[in-house]
């Protein structure tokens, strides 16, 4: 699972998600790439199964990139906790994520197989996403 | 490199509500600099654009200004930076810089991997890690892509940009010694299907400085 070894406070605040992906908008790495087209919050167990649905989908053949970190972490109060008493516990990490920002990356399999892989991958994540190729041209 | 012609307006107006109009109606901003002249904002026409950069190559464009007959002497530039809108492909800014053809320019150039390499048979993975290596030569000399020939290629074993065959007059700035692509050992590929990162559970360790302004956080 990915997560931090070292972090310098143990909460954060939620932040904002406006905007879209300043950097990694398109395929750096591998051939093919699943890029998000909405904003939101990305947690390491989806991450796992994202990348463990595209790994057995091509078996050998390919090499995955994961160009995404759960860098913050996000609390939770106890179920059935009455309201006050401060911050609840960190609970899961999360990556934060914006329109644009190409999240897995995939090599060395034949296209069809890659659409397929992104598509199971793709599944798994809480952003809707898209297959993009890195010879994907302009649309003007 | 051949040279495309790319018709192109002279823009008076500037600012994000005149741009977003002006892409509204199917053109897209652009500014033209460089060779010591100063920087003239320009509109070209989407269609025209596609043409020119559309499949990502880049080749020597003669500027065409709407204002010029064709008499008028010739202004060579290439694409220096396509500004894109990350979810709809769609091209927001481009800028164009000044050539002279009789000078070498620097320029990005795509390496182009060919033939079905040896230990890919055998159940390797090839990786390629450099995708463009910046070259220097006239404008219209640059090529492409460069093609590396992997045939070879075996399990483990790898090429470098000293393995690129270049044509005459063209010279490749990367060092030599980087590697460009290589056939992954399968056993190093299995490694991926077992689980990533850090066992469930972690507890990530909290540094000694953002733990003390907890503590004096907290007590305030």
């Amino acid at each position: 699972m990915l997560l931090p070894k070292r972090i310098k406070y143990r909460k954060q605040q939620r932040g904002r998600r406006a905007g879209k992906a300043k950097g990694q908008t398109s395929v750096q790495f591998g051939e093919y790439g699943l890029q998000a087209l909405e904003a939101g919050w990305v947690t390491n167990r989806q991450i796992e199964a994202a990348r463990v649905a595209m790994t057995r989908k091509i078996k050998r053949g390919g090499k995955v990139w994961i160009n995404i970190f759960p860098h913050k972490p996000v609390t939770a109060k106890p179920a059935e906790t009455r309201m006050g008493s401060g911050k609840g516990s960190p609970d899961k990490w999360v990556a934060v994520i914006k329109p644009g920002r190409v999240m897995f990356e995939l090599a060395g399999v034949p296209e069809d197989l890659a659409k397929e892989a992104i598509r199971l991958a793709a599944q798994k994540l809480p952003v809707k996403a898209r297959f993009v190729a890195r010879e994907d041209g302009f649309e003007g | 490199m051949e040279t495309m012609t790319l018709g192109v307006t002279r823009r008076e107006t500037r600012g994000k509500g005149t741009n977003r109009r002006l892409r509204n109606a199917g053109a897209v901003p652009a500014v033209l600099y460089g060779r010591g002249s100063e920087a003239t904002p320009l509109t070209i026409d989407v269609r025209e654009l596609r043409g020119a950069v559309g499949g990502g190559h880049h080749a020597v464009l003669q500027l065409a200004f709407a204002d010029e007959g064709p008499e008028a002497e010739p202004v060579y530039a290439v694409v220096k930076e396509i500004q894109t809108n990350p979810t709809r492909h769609q091209i927001l800014h481009l800028d164009l810089v000044r050539v002279d053809l009789n000078v070498a320019i620097e320029s990005p150039v795509g390496i182009e991997l060919i033939g079905e390499s040896a230990g890919v048979d055998e159940g390797g993975v090839l990786d390629q890690t450099l995708r463009e290596v910046m070259v220097r030569a006239l404008p219209r000399e640059i090529p492409e892509s460069l093609q590396l020939d992997v045939t070879n290629l075996g399990i483990g074993h790898t090429v470098t940009v000293a393995d690129i065959q270049v044509p005459e007059g063209i010279e490749i700035l990367d060092d030599p010694e980087t590697t460009v692509a290589s056939v992954l050992h399968p056993a190093a590929l299995e490694e991926e299907l077992e689980e990533a990162g850090l066992p469930e559970g972690f507890e990530p360790e909290v540094t000694e400085e953002g733990a003390e302004q907890a503590e004096s956080g907290e007590e305030a």
